[in-house]
C-alpha cells in the first residue's frame, strides 16, 4: 500500500525520468575529466549582486566589487555559482521553455522543488525549540517601553509663554502632589493621548519628535512630576509610571512564534543542506583566479 | 526623518541609561494650571483600530500566477502582524512599517487553494487525475499555465475542463482548501492584540463588469467548518449571495458582512437599479441589500470609486487615482452606478421611491493586494502583484507586461475601524454599524458626530468623543429630525504621525431637493494655515513642497490637526441628505517617482502626476425627513 501511493507520487516519476534522462545524456556525452565547471566572471558577479540588492547601481557595484576581500569574493562567488548551478539542473528539467523571464524564475522554482521534497516531514520537539530559542536571543529583543501620562502646554496657543507656564504647572503639581491619573484635569488639550502605555520609541518619536523622545527615555520612573520636556507640539510636564529597559521575553511568553520560526529554519536547513548536496557535483571557478 | 528614527532607536538601544532627574523650579506662588472639568468616561470610549479586509495570498488563483512571486497566507498574516517575512519575487526581507489590527484573508472562492495545493504535491487533490495533468503542465509550462486552466480553462481539452469542473470544483476539493483557510485564521487570530477575521471573495463579474464582494463573518474556525464559502459559479447576483446568508446564518449562526469593491470596474453595473432579473428594487430587496452590505471599498489598489470629475464637475477633487474601466483594462463611460457618491445619491432617491435605501453604505479603503502583503507606502510600494516589484518591472523599457501594473497604482486603501475591543465580534459589529471609515493608505485619525447640540467650543473639548455619542450619534448613523434645526457635524481629524500633515478638512453633502433631483455640494470646513476663503466657498491650494528631484517633502505647510463644529448652512428640513466627510493631506510624492528616481527616469516624461494628496473618507451620516 505504502510503496504503491509512493510509486503514483508526480515527484517520483519525475526524478525517476531525469535520472534516467541523465544516464544516458552521460552515456552519450561523457563528462570533461574536471567534473561539470561553472566559470563566474566580473559581469556575472555585478549582475548577481545588482539582482540580489534591487539596486540597479552598475559603477556602485564594480567599485563594491574591486575593493571586495578575498573571502567576501570567494562567498559572492560561490553564491552566483549556486543560482547558476540551480538554473542549469532546472533547465535540465525542462521548466525553462513556456516563460520569457527565464532564469529567475527557473531558479526560484527548482528552489522550491528542493525544498518542498524536504520540508515536508519536518518536526520539531520542544526541546528543539528551546535550543532554538537559546541560540536565537537577538531575535526576539525587545526596545525600551515607557507607560507615562502628561499635561500639555501648547506652543500654538500659549506661543513663548508655553515653557513658562509648563515650569509653573510642574511646581504646582509637585507641591500640591497631584496624583499622576488627575493629569487630564490640567493644561492643554493634546492632539494624541493622554496617557501611553508600554509605548515603543517609535510610536513616541512619530507623535512628539525624536528630541522629547531622547530625553523622556532617560528620565526614571516614580511618584514626581517631571520635566518639562519639549516636544514639536508644546512642552509637557511628565508623569513616568514606568519604564521597561530592552528585553529578551522570557521563553514562555513567546513559545509559538518561536516554534514558528524554528521550523521555518529547519525547513530552510534541510533545503540549504539539499542545495549542499547538489552543489557537491559542481566545480566551481572563478575565473579571475580563485578556487 | 523615518531614517532618523531608526537611528535614534539604535542609538538609545546601545546606550546605557543616564538618568537625568529634573527637579522642579523655585517659582511655588500662583494658581496657573486651573483644573478642568475630567471627562466623566475616560476610559469608556471606542479604540481605533487599521486593517486591511482584503488580501490575497497563492491560495487565490490569480495570485499563484508564477507560482513563485507572491506570498502564501502564513506569510501574508505573519506581515500584517508586524513579523518580517521572505517577499518570494525576490527572497529579501520585508516588513510592515506598523502592524495591523486586524486582517481579512479574502482569497477567491473560486478554483480556493487548488494551484497551491497542487504546487505543493497535496495528496488529498493529485488523487484526482485532473490535478495529476496540472501538475504536469506546472513542471512543463510553468505557474501560468496553471493560472490559465484555473481562471478559464482555456488551454485544456474537453475531457479536462469536464473533469476540471466536476472534480476541482467538488465540495471535497473546497472543504479541504476552505479548512486551509480556516486553520490559517485560528492560527494568526489573537484576540485583543490582532484579530484574523474568516473571509473569502466572491468573484462574480458578468461580461467582465466586476461586481466582486469581500465577504467576512463573526464566527471563529469551529462554526466556518460548518459551512463552505459561496462561490461566483454557483450565483447569477447579489441577491443569491444574500440568500445564501439568509439560509447559512438560519443554519450554523453565522453572520455575515459583505464589501463590494472596485465598482469602478464595473461599467454601471455595481450600482444599478435593477435585480439580476432586471426589475426594480422593491422594499423586500432594498432591506434585503442594505442588511448584507454595511460597508463599500472606495479605494484601493486598482483605483478610487468616490466619484469621477464627468460625475462631479464641482469637486476640485474628484479626479483622484482613477481607473475607469473594465476588469481587462478596456476604457468605458464613467457612469454613476459606478461611483459610491452616486450610490449614496441613488440610495437617497429609492428611500424616497419604494420606503428603503438599498445603498446606505458605510464606507471602508482596502488593498486587494495580490502578493499577500498589505502593503500601503507610496515610498515602499510592494504592486498588485508580485511579478513588477522592481522599479525596472514597472517603468521603462524593461517594464513588465502585466494586466495590473503598479505605475498605474497607488499604495492605497485602509480601513479604521471605531471599535470597542479588538476581537471577531467586536469588528463586525463595527463594520455593522458603519462607524467606520477609509483612507487612501495613511492612518489619520477621524471622528465624527452628527447632531443638533453642539457649541462651537465643543471641537476642542477633552472629552470629545464622550460628549459626542451623549448628544449626536457618529460616522454611519441616521439623524432624526430635531424641530427644523439644521445638523451640526462636530469633526476632528490628526494627521498620522507618521505621514503627512493636514490640508483641510471637507463635507460632502448630498440631498434630494423639491424636484425630486440629486443634488451634491462640497463644503470646505477647516483648513491649515491662515488661508482666506472665496466667495464661491473654495480655498487657495495648500502649497507643494515635494521635491522632485528627491522625492522629499517636509511638513512645513498644513496642520498637524483640524476640528471644527460645522452647522449646515443650506439646510432644508424636507430633503432627504446624507454627510460625509473628506479629510485631504498636503501632496507627497507618488510611489511611482521613487521608481523614476532610481532609474534615472525623468519624472516628467511619465504621464501621471508624480505628487498624490492622500485622503480620508468617512461613513456618511444620514438625514431623513
Amino acid at each position: 500500500m505504502k510503496l504503491r501511493s509512493w510509486l503514483r507520487e508526480p515527484l517520483v516519476h519525475f526524478l525517476a525520468a531525469g535520472a534516467a534522462l541523465f544516464l544516458v545524456a552521460g552515456w552519450i556525452w561523457p563528462a570533461p575529466e574536471a567534473g561539470r565547471v561553472i566559470t563566474v566572471d566580473d559581469a556575472q558577479l555585478l549582475e548577481h549582486l545588482q539582482a540580489r540588492a534591487q539596486l540597479y547601481d552598475e559603477e556602485g557595484f564594480a567599485e563594491l566589487l574591486a575593493n571586495m576581500s578575498e573571502e567576501e569574493r570567494a562567498q559572492l562567488v560561490r553564491d552566483a555559482a549556486v543560482s547558476e548551478a540551480l538554473y542549469r539542473e532546472g533547465q535540465a528539467l525542462g521548466l525553462a521553455e513556456a516563460d520569457p523571464l527565464v532564469k529567475q524564475r527557473v531558479i526560484q522554482q527548482m528552489r522550491l522543488l528542493l525544498m518542498e521534497e524536504q520540508a515536508s516531514d519536518v518536526e520539531l520537539s520542544e526541546a528543539d525549540v528551546r535550543s532554538f530559542y537559546d541560540a536565537n536571543q537577538a531575535r526576539y529583543a525587545e526596545g525600551a517601553r515607557v507607560s507615562f501620562t502628561h499635561v500639555f502646554f501648547s506652543k500654538d496657543r500659549r506661543g513663548d509663554a508655553a515653557e513658562g507656564a509648563a515650569l509653573d504647572a510642574l511646581a504646582e503639581l509637585q507641591r500640591d502632589a497631584v496624583p499622576f491619573a488627575e493629569a487630564g484635569r490640567h493644561g492643554d488639550r493634546f492632539l494624541y493621548q493622554l496617557n501611553y502605555a508600554e509605548a515603543a520609541m517609535r510610536e513616541i518619536a512619530g507623535q512628539f519628535g525624536d528630541e522629547f523622545t531622547l530625553a523622556l527615555f532617560q528620565l526614571e520612573p516614580g511618584d514626581a512630576w517631571l520635566g518639562p520636556l519639549e516636544s514639536t507640539h508644546g512642552w509637557h510636564v511628565i508623569g513616568l509610571r514606568a519604564k521597561r529597559e530592552p528585553r529578551v521575553p522570557p521563553f514562555e511568553e513567546i513559545v509559538g512564534r518561536v516554534a514558528e520560526d524554528a521550523l521555518a529554519e529547519a525547513r530552510s536547513a534541510r533545503a540549504i543542506a539539499a542545495i549542499d548536496r547538489l552543489m557537491e557535483n559542481y566545480e566551481i571557478r572563478d575565473e579571475a583566479g580563485g578556487q | 526623518m523615518k531614517k532618523a528614527v531608526l537611528l535614534l532607536t539604535a542609538s538609545l538601544a546601545l546606550g546605557a541609561c543616564d538618568p537625568v532627574t529634573v527637579a522642579p523650579t523655585a517659582n511655588t506662588q500662583g494658581g496657573t494650571i486651573a483644573a478642568v472639568d475630567q471627562p466623566a468616561m475616560p476610559q469608556g470610549d471606542r479604540v481605533l483600530l487599521w486593517g486591511d479586509t482584503h488580501v490575497h495570498s497563492i491560495n487565490s488563483i490569480d495570485a499563484f500566477s508564477s507560482g513563485t512571486a507572491n506570498a502564501d497566507i502564513d506569510s501574508a498574516y505573519r506581515f500584517a502582524r508586524g513579523m518580517p517575512v521572505i517577499f518570494p519575487r525576490t527572497g529579501q526581507r520585508v516588513q510592515i512599517d506598523r502592524p495591523l489590527d486586524f486582517l481579512v484573508m479574502a482569497d477567491h472562492a473560486v478554483g480556493l487553494a487548488i494551484s497551491s495545493r497542487i504546487a505543493a504535491e497535496d495528496p488529498s487533490i493529485l488523487k484526482y487525475p485532473i490535478a495529476q495533468r496540472l501538475r504536469e503542465m506546472l513542471l512543463n509550462d510553468g505557474g501560468r499555465a496553471l493560472t490559465t486552466a484555473a481562471m478559464g480553462q482555456s488551454n485544456l481539452t474537453d475531457e479536462e475542463r469536464e473533469a476540471f469542473l466536476r472534480d476541482l470544483r467538488s465540495d471535497d476539493v473546497m472543504g479541504t482548501s476552505w479548512q486551509g483557510q480556516i486553520d490559517a485564521a485560528e492560527r494568526h487570530n489573537r484576540p485583543g492584540e490582532f484579530t484574523a477575521l474568516i473571509g473569502w471573495e466572491w468573484t462574480f463579474a458578468p461580461n467582465l463588469r466586476n461586481m466582486h464582494r469581500v465577504v467576512f463573518t463573526n464566527v471563529d474556525g469551529d462554526v466556518a467548518s460548518q459551512f463552505l464559502p459561496l462561490a461566483n459559479y454557483l450565483t447569477d447576483g447579489p441577491e443569491d449571495l444574500y440568500n445564501y446568508f439568509e439560509q447559512t446564518r438560519a443554519r450554523t449562526g453565522a453572520d455575515f458582512v459583505a464589501i463590494p469593491h472596485n465598482s469602478n470596474l464595473s461599467e454601471g453595473r455595481m450600482f444599478e437599479l435593477t435585480d439580476k432579473n432586471g426589475n426594480p428594487f422593491d422594499a423586500a430587496y432594498a432591506e434585503l441589500r442594505a442588511a448584507w452590505e454595511p460597508a463599500v471599498e472606495i479605494t484601493q489598489y486598482k483605483g478610487s470609486s468616490e466619484t469621477h470629475p464627468a460625475l462631479s464637475p464641482n469637486d476640485e477633487f474628484a479626479d483622484f487615482e482613477l481607473r475607469n474601466m473594465l476588469l481587462t483594462g478596456v476604457p468605458t463611460d464613467p457612469l454613476g452606478g459606478s461611483y459610491v457618491r452616486s450610490a449614496l445619491l441613488r440610495g437617497l432617491a429609492e428611500e424616497a421611491r419604494i420606503g428603503v435605501n438599498p445603498f446606505q453604505y458605510g464606507i471602508v479603503g482596502a488593498s486587494d493586494s495580490h502578493t499577500g502583503f498589505s502593503s500601503q507606502l507610496e515610498d515602499n510600494f510592494f504592486g498588485k502583484l508580485g511579478e513588477d516589484y522592481l522599479p525596472a518591472d514597472r517603468l521603462g523599457e524593461s517594464a513588465a507586461s502585466i494586466i495590473f501594473p503598479a505605475a498605474q497604482m497607488s499604495a492605497a486603501g485602509l480601513a479604521g475601524v471605531w471599535a470597542d475591543h479588538n476581537d471577531r465580534q467586536s469588528i463586525f459589529d463595527a463594520f455593522r454599524r458603519k462607524e467606520v471609515y477609509g483612507t487612501s493608505g495613511p492612518r489619520m485619525r477621524v471622528r465624527l458626530f452628527a447632531g443638533y447640540g453642539f457649541a462651537a467650543g465643543d471641537a476642542d473639548r477633552r472629552d470629545f468623543a464622550d460628549h459626542g455619542y451623549r448628544i449626536g450619534v457618529p460616522m454611519g448613523g441616521t439623524l432624526a429630525p430635531g424641530n427644523g434645526r439644521a445638523p451640526q457635524l462636530a469633526i476632528r481629524a490628526v494627521m498620522d504621525p507618521e505621514a503627512a500633515n493636514l490640508d483641510r478638512i471637507q463635507v460632502v453633502k448630498g440631498w434630494i431637493d423639491d424636484n425630486g433631483e440629486s443634488q451634491e455640494k462640497i463644503f470646505n470646513v477647516a483648513w491649515s494655515g491662515d488661508r482666506a476663503m472665496r466667495s464661491d466657498g473654495s480655498l487657495p491650494e495648500v502649497g507643494n513642497t515635494v521635491d522632485l528631484n528627491t522625492a522629499r517633502y517636509s511638513n512645513t505647510i498644513g496642520a498637524p490637526e483640524l476640528a471644527t463644529v460645522w452647522t449646515d448652512p443650506e439646510f432644508n428640513p424636507d430633503h432627504r441628505a446624507f454627510y460625509y466627510v473628506r479629510v485631504l493631506e498636503i501632496p507627497t510624492p507618488r510611489h511611482h517617482l521613487f521608481d523614476a528616481l532610481a532609474l534615472g527616469i525623468d519624472p516628467a516624461t511619465i504621464d501621471i502626476t508624480p505628487t498624490i494628496q492622500e485622503r480620508a473618507w468617512s461613513s456618511p451620516v444620514w438625514y431623513t425627513p
